[in-house]
């Protein structure tokens, strides 16, 4: 089947990138991470758990490790790592030009309450 | 225990419209089994809340691993069956259990294997259709015979017109699969509740009327 790249990283993609990164981890470890890292905010239902893990798969964004019994164990490969930085960088940017943002309104609300 | 045997009357691809179907049949006492050929088989039991859901499947296994049907379990939801390697269905009986999908934009992706599937098999379709329809007029055009005598003839009326009901089926259900995915990925939730009744009330209609129509030219 031919290939179309993913073009948007979701919070929950995101967040499965980042249990990844602590090393190989099979499907279940992986939703029970998430929820741990982020404190019960984000869950990933079952379904997209397995679409993510199909997605990330067939994008060779992971790679199977080993099976152990029913459960499959996949780790990052170098697209992955850099598809995490890739939107580490885009979130750190999102979040500066909030505060740039943020800090230029405050400054104008702050000079129309001094005149 | 008592078993019979139906199919949904609408749009097989319109997966919303299958799950209230199937929770609709729960509550009158029909619970899912599985299917035999075009047929879904149920078994006669006590009415039930049952809430279903249809997955598109996102590989070529014809079943979820033994991983996926125990995580899914985990969380509530049992396997029922496969569809044609389409999609699986699910069901649970709790009502508090967490969704299949918490995430829309991941939910849209899981459609995208089976929209490129029903977008390949309707231009597949649509191809094979002009190609009968050029066969044919190309012989009324050799044979020097006027076109318009294919618009006489029962035989090939029926056939234009059965062809194009065919062209217009998979056409249909390549955009209801293709517009759950766009919905999905603009951030609109499936509401998982449907009057499938009667929005295919003509859908009903338009079957039945073919099959009228199908039996009218096999008599003349």
């Amino acid at each position: 089947m031919g290939n179309k790249r993913i073009e948007v990283v979701s919070e929950s993609m995101f967040y499965t990138l980042m249990a990844f990164l602590h090393g190989e981890c099979s499907g279940a470890e992986t939703a029970s991470m998430v929820e741990r890292l982020t404190k019960g905010r984000v869950r990933l239902g079952p379904a997209t758990l397995y679409t993510i893990l199909g997605r990330f798969e067939e994008e060779q964004v992971i790679k199977e490790t080993r099976t152990e019994g029913r459960k499959r164990f996949y780790r990052l490969t170098d697209k992955g790592i850099k598809m995490y930085h890739d939107e580490l960088e885009r979130l750190k940017q999102c979040i500066t030009d909030a505060t740039v943002w943020e800090d230029e309104n405050n400054e104008t609300v702050l000079q129309k309450a001094i005149f | 225990m008592k078993q019979c045997y139906k199919r949904p009357s609408f749009d097989f691809y319109d997966t919303v419209a299958m799950e209230c179907w199937l929770s609709d049949l729960a509550q009158q006492g029909l619970i899912l089994e599985g299917t035999s050929l075009a047929w879904f088989r149920f078994a006669k039991g006590v009415p039930s809340d049952i809430r279903y859901r249809v997955e598109p499947t996102i590989s070529e296994n014809k079943q979820p691993s033994d991983e996926m049907i125990s995580t899914y379990k985990e969380a509530g939801w049992d396997f029922v069956v496969g569809l044609n390697g389409l999609f699986f269905i699910w069901k649970s009986i709790r009502a508090d259990t967490m969704e299949l999908h918490t995430d829309l934009i991941v939910q849209s992706e899981s459609y995208r294997r089976l929209c490129k599937k029903l977008t390949h098999a309707a231009l597949g379709t649509s191809l094979c259709v002009l190609g009968i329809f050029a066969i044919i007029i190309g012989g009324f055009l050799v044979s020097d015979r006027p076109v318009t005598l294919f618009l006489a003839s029962p035989l090939y009326l029926f056939l234009a017109v059965s062809e194009l009901f065919v062209v217009a089926q998979v056409v249909q259900q390549a955009r209801s699969a293709l517009r759950i995915k766009k919905m999905l990925a603009d951030g609109f939730s499936l509401s998982h509740q449907k009057d499938y009744r009667k929005q295919y009330r003509s859908y009903k209609i338009i079957s039945g009327l073919s099959l009228l129509f199908s039996m009218a030219i096999h008599w003349i």
